[in-house]
């Protein structure tokens, strides 16, 4: 019997859920449903909105559900999909990172100086899902103004990694992760500075890709250190990224350095075999460090590529040691100068009974930030002070130059460069979180990408303790469609994709 | 890698921030951590390296000469702390 047929909403749902098993449908799939009317956009909405309910509870991945405003713009989409001409993703829910600016509603940054801002305008990123129809179901949780790699810096709490609920989800965007892993929505959006949407993706068993430095336009979304931040997709697929990206990817005139290039088409490419396609495997990232679980899942990942016909070769990149020296000048420094905006007299948290305007700058700052936000502002207006410019600033700006330099080199020779996403898989909350250095070093794989502005992405390929390992592909400069193609042959051919943590 | 007491004071009055006495060891044992990690940069060898400004094919864009109104002041104030007829306001600066 098709549900359609039956009566009684609740029944409805619980049977159409059934048949569908519409957390696990690819975003393709769903779009395919809501186009057939095998199911409404507000049932798919309001199966979301109550898998967050039940399972966020434990995972604490959500800060913000849109409840009435989703089920709303769940209803305009169903009217849109009835007449037939409702442009691709429409009715599709997501999630975004609480670093973007929504319209009407919190946008935290995980931040008590945020805690209760309510932002005036929409980021292009939401303006463009929400032009496409898509429902934005909520804000993810993350760490204070994307500073860390574990989610315990939000102000909002820490995140619990639903594969051990004792583990991080890593971070920045370590909510959008966890809300993947645990199909609480099928979509949602993140931001990477030094590796924070690849990081989390790979500790949640989950899909994420950072594009080419700017393709996502970075305007409405909260800025830490702006030549490195850039948006991109986190899902359940590289196929589901590949759409999602197409949708978030735009030329934004509001964001001066918005490539003003057409978009590489994302999705095409991806049911191309990759028989012939020259990959690279950098030997620093299969060095000292390593957890040789998470190596042995990658070196397993990669003989599954050689088997789709890639040809394997190994490179270097001999200045990788320098990505973490340099990126903890560089973004510190960008991050003093953006966070002097926040003082307490335009927008945000105020100090209670200021006496004068250093006390109303100072007291702000310091009841508003949290202590790694702090520690990074100090970093970077050492990094800056007089006397010390040269030292470090440029010094970095230098090591960057040769990290690009060995890119570059590389790939005269390959397509694509794979390696492990992060060194070891989740560890439990609070061991690192004392220490900052070793906190740090969990992007060390992932940074270079960032200071070079390269794209690069994280799928799942294994479990190591019953914890979900990452493979980290790198491309060239828009080079996404071969990435997304070389991880939608891999997901062809193996299962690590729909491994799903047990409670959820 | 070590910065005096000195130092910190210095920097947290030049970044606004606050920092308690009983706080201070910490906060200067972890920047001193950090600072130790971005010591290794020193060990870069750059002299025959320039900066480039960019590697994709941006160019700096100027806007047209035209006025567009992005969001209206009301709206912008409804976000703030507290204002008085039109204006942020601030602790008393002129007495």
């Amino acid at each position: 019997m098709h549900p359609k047929s039956l009566k009684g909403s609740i029944k409805y749902q619980e049977l159409s859920i059934k048949t569908f098993n519409m957390k696990e449908l690819s975003i393709s799939a769903l779009n395919q449903s809501l186009k057939n009317k095998d199911f409404t956009s507000v049932e798919l909405t309001e199966y979301f909105l109550k898998r967050i309910k039940k399972y966020n509870k434990d995972l604490n991945a959500v800060i913000t559900s849109f409840d009435e405003k989703a089920l709303n713009s769940a209803k305009l989409a169903d009217e849109k999909i009835a007449t037939g001409a409702a442009p691709d993703l429409c009715g599709i829910p997501i999630l975004h990172k609480d670093i973007f600016c929504t319209k009407g509603e919190l946008t935290t940054c995980g931040s008590k100086m945020l805690a209760n801002f309510v932002s005036p305008y929409n980021a292009t990123v939401v303006e463009n899902f929400e032009k496409s129809g898509l429902i934005s179901l909520g804000k993810t949780n993350m760490d204070e103004f994307a500073m860390g790699s574990s989610n315990e810096t939000s102000y909002f709490g820490v995140v619990k990694n639903p594969w051990a609920l004792d583990c991080v989800p890593g971070g920045s965007s370590g909510g959008s992760a966890a809300a993947i892993a645990a199909r609480l929505a099928p979509a949602a959006t993140a931001t990477d500075t030094g590796g924070s949407i690849r990081q989390p993706a790979a500790l949640c068993g989950v899909t994420g890709i950072k594009p080419t430095y700017g393709s996502v336009s970075r305007w409405g979304m909260i800025a830490f250190a702006s030549s490195l931040d850039q948006g991109g997709p986190i899902a359940k697929t590289s196929e589901d990224c590949a759409m999602l990206l197409k949708c978030m990817a735009s030329f934004d005139h509001k964001d001066s350095t918005s490539i003003e290039n057409k978009r590489p088409d994302y999705v095409s490419k991806l049911y191309q075999p990759i028989d012939g396609l020259k990959i690279g495997l950098p030997k620093e990232y299969f060095s000292e460090g390593l957890h040789p679980g998470t190596q042995k899942a990658v070196e397993n990942a990669i003989e599954v590529l050689k088997g789709l016909g890639a040809k394997i070769t190994e490179v270097s990149l001999p200045n990788s040691k320098l990505s973490v020296p340099a990126y903890y000048v560089i973004a510190p420094a960008e991050a003093s100068a953006n966070l002097s905006r926040y003082d307490g007299v335009k927008y945000g948290y105020r100090c209670k009974n200021p006496v004068d305007l250093e006390d109303l700058y100072v007291r702000t700052r310091s009841e508003g930030f949290g202590e790694e936000v702090q520690r990074r502002i100090m970093i970077g207006t050492y990094c800056l002070s007089s006397g010390y410019y040269d030292a470090y600033y440029k010094k970095a700006q230098l090591a960057k130059e040769l990290i690009i330099q060995d890119f570059q080199t590389a790939f005269s020779d390959v397509d694509l460069i794979i390696g492990p996403t992060c060194p070891s898989p989740a560890f439990q909350h609070g061991t690192k979180s004392d220490n900052p250095v070793e906190m740090y070093l969990e992007d060390v794989y992932t940074i270079a990408v960032n200071l070079a502005g390269l794209p690069g992405m994280s799928i799942p390929c294994g479990l190591v303790s019953k914890k979900p390992v990452g493979m980290q592909i790198i491309g060239n400069y828009l080079e996404e469609p071969a990435m997304l193609q070389v991880a939608h042959q891999f997901q062809n051919v193996t299962d690590w994709h729909k491994a799903v943590p047990g409670n959820f | 890698m070590s910065i005096s007491f000195e130092e910190i004071r210095k920097l947290a009055r030049l970044s606004k921030l606050q920092i308690s006495t009983e706080n201070e060891c910490l906060v200067k044992e972890r920047l001193e951590n950090v600072l130790a990690l971005v010591d290794q940069l020193q060990e870069a060898e750059t002299k025959n390296t320039h900066v480039e400004s960019s590697r994709t094919d941006y160019s700096q864009r100027l806007r047209s000469d035209k006025e567009v109104r992005a969001v209206n002041r009301i709206e912008l104030q409804d976000c703030a702390p507290e204002i008085s007829e039109g204006f942020y306001k601030v602790p008393r600066i002129i007495d």
